[in-house]
């Protein structure tokens, strides 16, 4: 064989270190502790269905079929969360542009604080809301909208409640594009053939994350339209269980909207999954401001007046809604009980699912090209709906002799943790795909072990990624409802259940009270994610 | 002609380009070169009107182009621009990414430049391929083609042979010099390699680290 040809370099199959060893076989237990939480309630509803209680009731063709009247709620529900989806993404991608161009100066680090209320329940934005339309209608909007416009209530408070979500999302898939792209179209066409033509297209991913997404919290949740006097089919899943307590009853009803529900999961898989890769290491390179059409910019302004709207009114009218600053301290005294719980629960599911968040997470950074399989693994949980873990956690954990843990604070964390595991893993990811491989190479070359460049290297990288999502975990447990109301112990309250419970009278100052607190503990995990994200613009500056 | 008068650039506090006075005349290439971080990239950007200038004025056929409270549009100045990283649009194949800077033209012309361009830079076998299934050399020919697609009257090309072998090349620099002779347009050639750059002018000026007065 003559010299300098690939037969000099035979393939060497090198042994893998003891190290190695035990980083795959921790990765692979944290894995499966995420299909365990993620999928644990899902599977056990299912297996319900060989209960013969269930074709004692009414046959399986009978409840997975809608017809009659539950073929119209899902119909019903189906145009809703698409109504929502559509106005949300057209809202916030707009917003989105107007915040995306404000590239130089100190002002363009605060803009992701326009996002703030991101993590604020929906049923917040529901109250604000209807007090304000009080107001504006003079004191007579109390029941009169609520049962003759229920549906375009909800559909505006859902907008306004998932706003700042797809405003986020279209944010990042605009931040991603690289500037020399934007740069090279630039020359050759005008800024706003270069917006349609090139920027857009590669903001893609982002603006399609972000229409599934709100399309997803707008089918699984509930609370926003049951204050509206408006049924949806989620709902209708809560109400038969509660009525018939027949968990493959249950699973059967809720199949039709899973399946509405995954079927967007599986559409959007590629999307979602080019989304998070995106946030790939960035250059920011100052450019001069795209100049955009007078026209374009009143649009746009109009995005963003509906986006400061939306952290305006709930602000507003909690404030005016509680009478006196001091009623805040006296219904925190009079709800501390269900102000530490909640708080404990939340701390709790924020820490218990980072583990588990880095094991997928690091699945989902090696699952490219064809193995799409554990993509599919991580982010179909997102189409359950919450009712639905709910039940499934109750299947698993009402038994005998499981009493202590029934009657825990362990089943609203596993609840949490549930739901919004794959998030988490999402975050880790996006933070995962920032970082340059060639640090955690150069790591492998002059490390001392495997488990001492995780730990000096691997770990300080992945860090904001894992605070963000320790912060996000925490905003969305905060003001979980779905499954919550349904798992939580005898004799406990989260705040998010006293808040439901109240809002059913209307609001008041005690309500309005509550509201702040959780307002305030949500926009303090959002300054947490914003604080950590711009640490690691600082530090990756730096390098 | 081009005329670049008296141009500064600053980022916050750090100077890139301090007081730069050049004159491209048409049909005479510039070649700029110098080390990494002289402002060589930053001074093709400023002509392409993609950066403000702190302090000084850009000139195109005596009219100014770009002062620090005025720019006229990139896509107003007849530019073609092959950058530094060749920066394809990812969405669009090789094909469409040349006929982007077709646009204003009849469709049987732009179809016919279009296969001229294919031919001259060696692409037409990929012309229906998306930018990360060619190779790095093979980008950067592409890029040469889409910035010459329209027959720009000013040229900016950013170390534009980095990744060719030495054949291909001394093909590109020909295409280079033939489209110099036909359109007699303004040429600013960015390179770091001394060599190439007497190869391709025998005009050109060397920016040192942080660029001081010329």
């Amino acid at each position: 064989m003559p010299a300098g040809t690939e037969g000099d370099f035979p393939e060497i199959a090198y042994p893998p270190t003891r190290g190695i060893r035990a980083k795959t076989t921790v990765r692979i237990i944290l894995q499966g502790l995420f299909v365990l939480m993620v999928f644990g309630p899902f599977c056990a509803v299912a297996l319900q269905l060989l209960d013969p209680g269930v074709e004692a009731g009414r046959s399986w063709i009978e409840l997975l079929l809608p017809t009659g009247r539950r073929g119209q709620l899902l119909m019903q529900s189906a145009g809703l969360a698409t109504g929502v989806a559509i106005s949300t993404t057209a809202l916030g991608l707009l917003a989105a542009l107007a915040l995306w161009r404000c590239r130089q100066g100190r002002l363009s680090r605060l803009k992701w604080l326009a996002l703030v209320m991101a993590p604020i329940p929906p049923y917040i934005h529901a109250l604000a809301w209807m007090t304000a339309l009080r107001f504006l209608s003079g004191g007579a909007v109390g029941a009169g909208p609520r049962a003759v416009h229920g549906w375009l209530l909800a559909w505006w408070v859902e907008t306004m409640a998932f706003l700042p979500i797809a405003a986020g999302l279209c944010l990042l898939g605009l931040e991603a594009v690289r500037p020399a792209l934007i740069e090279s179209a630039r020359v050759i066409r005008s800024d706003l053939k270069t917006l349609g033509l090139i920027v857009l297209p590669l903001a893609a991913p982002g603006i399609l994350g972000a229409f599934v997404a709100v399309l997803l919290f707008s089918l699984t949740d509930y609370s926003v339209p049951s204050i509206f006097a408006v049924d949806v089919y989620t709902l209708e899943i809560f109400a038969e269980y509660s009525a018939t307590g027949n968990a493959g009853e249950a699973f059967l009803l809720a199949a039709p909207v899973s399946v509405l529900a995954i079927g967007a999961v599986l559409v959007s898989q590629l999307t979602v999954s080019e989304a998070a890769s995106a946030a790939s290491p960035r250059v920011l390179t100052p450019m001069a401001p795209l100049s955009l059409p007078d026209w374009f910019k009143l649009i746009e302004k109009g995005g963003l007046f509906v986006l400061g709207l939306q952290i305006l009114v709930p602000l507003v009218t909690l404030a005016a809604q509680l009478e006196r600053p001091a009623r805040i301290f006296e219904t925190v005294q009079l709800a501390a009980g269900d102000i530490f719980f909640s708080f404990y629960v939340a701390a709790m599911a924020a820490v218990v699912c980072l583990a588990p968040a880095l094991g997928a997470a690091r699945g989902l950074l090696s699952a490219r090209g064809r193995n799409r399989l554990w993509w599919f693994t991580a982010v179909l949980p997102l189409a359950v709906p919450a009712p639905l873990i709910g039940i499934g956690l109750i299947v698993i954990w009402n038994r005998p002799g499981l009493a202590a843990f029934y009657d825990s604070a362990l089943m609203p964390v596993l609840a949490a943790l549930t739901r919004f595991l794959p998030w988490a893993a999402l975050v880790v990811l996006a933070q995962m795909r920032r970082v340059d491989q060639s640090l955690i190479e150069a790591a492998r070359v002059h490390g001392k072990g495997t488990v001492m460049s995780w730990l000096r290297v691997d770990l300080p990288l992945v860090a904001p990624g894992i605070v963000a999502a320790a912060g996000i975990v925490f905003a969305l447990t905060l003001g979980e409802l779905g499954a919550t109301l349904l798992v939580t112990p005898p004799g406990r309250s989260t705040l998010t259940i006293r808040i439901y419970n109240y809002l059913h009278y209307g609001g008041s100052a005690d309500v309005a009270a509550l509201c702040l607190v959780i307002l305030g503990a949500g926009l303090g995990a959002a300054l947490l994610v914003w604080a950590a994200m711009s640490g690691w613009s600082w530090l990756a500056r730096r390098a | 002609m081009l005329e670049i008068r008296n141009i500064e650039k600053a980022y916050s506090v750090t100077p890139v380009l301090r007081g730069l006075s050049v004159t491209v005349e048409p049909g005479e290439p510039l070649v700029v070169w110098g080390p990494s971080g002289s402002g060589k990239t930053t001074l093709l950007r400023l002509i392409a009107g993609l950066e403000v200038p702190t302090t000084g004025e850009i000139l195109m056929d005596g009219q100014v182009v770009s002062r620090r409270d005025w720019l006229l549009p990139p896509s107003a100045r007849q530019l073609g621009f092959v950058f530094q990283s060749s920066a394809l649009w990812p969405h669009l194949t090789v094909a469409a990414n040349i006929r982007f800077a077709l646009h204003s033209r009849p469709r049987l012309e732009m179809r016919r430049r279009l296969e001229e361009l294919l031919e001259r830079t060696e692409l037409e076998e990929l012309a229906g391929r998306y930018p990360h299934q060619i190779s790095g050399g093979e980008a950067r020919r592409a890029a040469l083609a889409r910035a010459l697609a329209s027959r720009p009257r000013y040229l900016l090309l950013d170390e534009p042979l980095t990744h060719l072998n030495d054949d291909l090349k001394e093909r590109m620099l020909h295409l280079i010099h033939e489209y110099r002779q036909q359109s007699q347009a303004c040429i600013v050639y960015v390179t770091h390699d001394r060599e190439e750059a007497q190869t391709v002018s025998t005009r050109s000026i060397n920016l040192p680290t942080a660029a001081g007065s010329r």
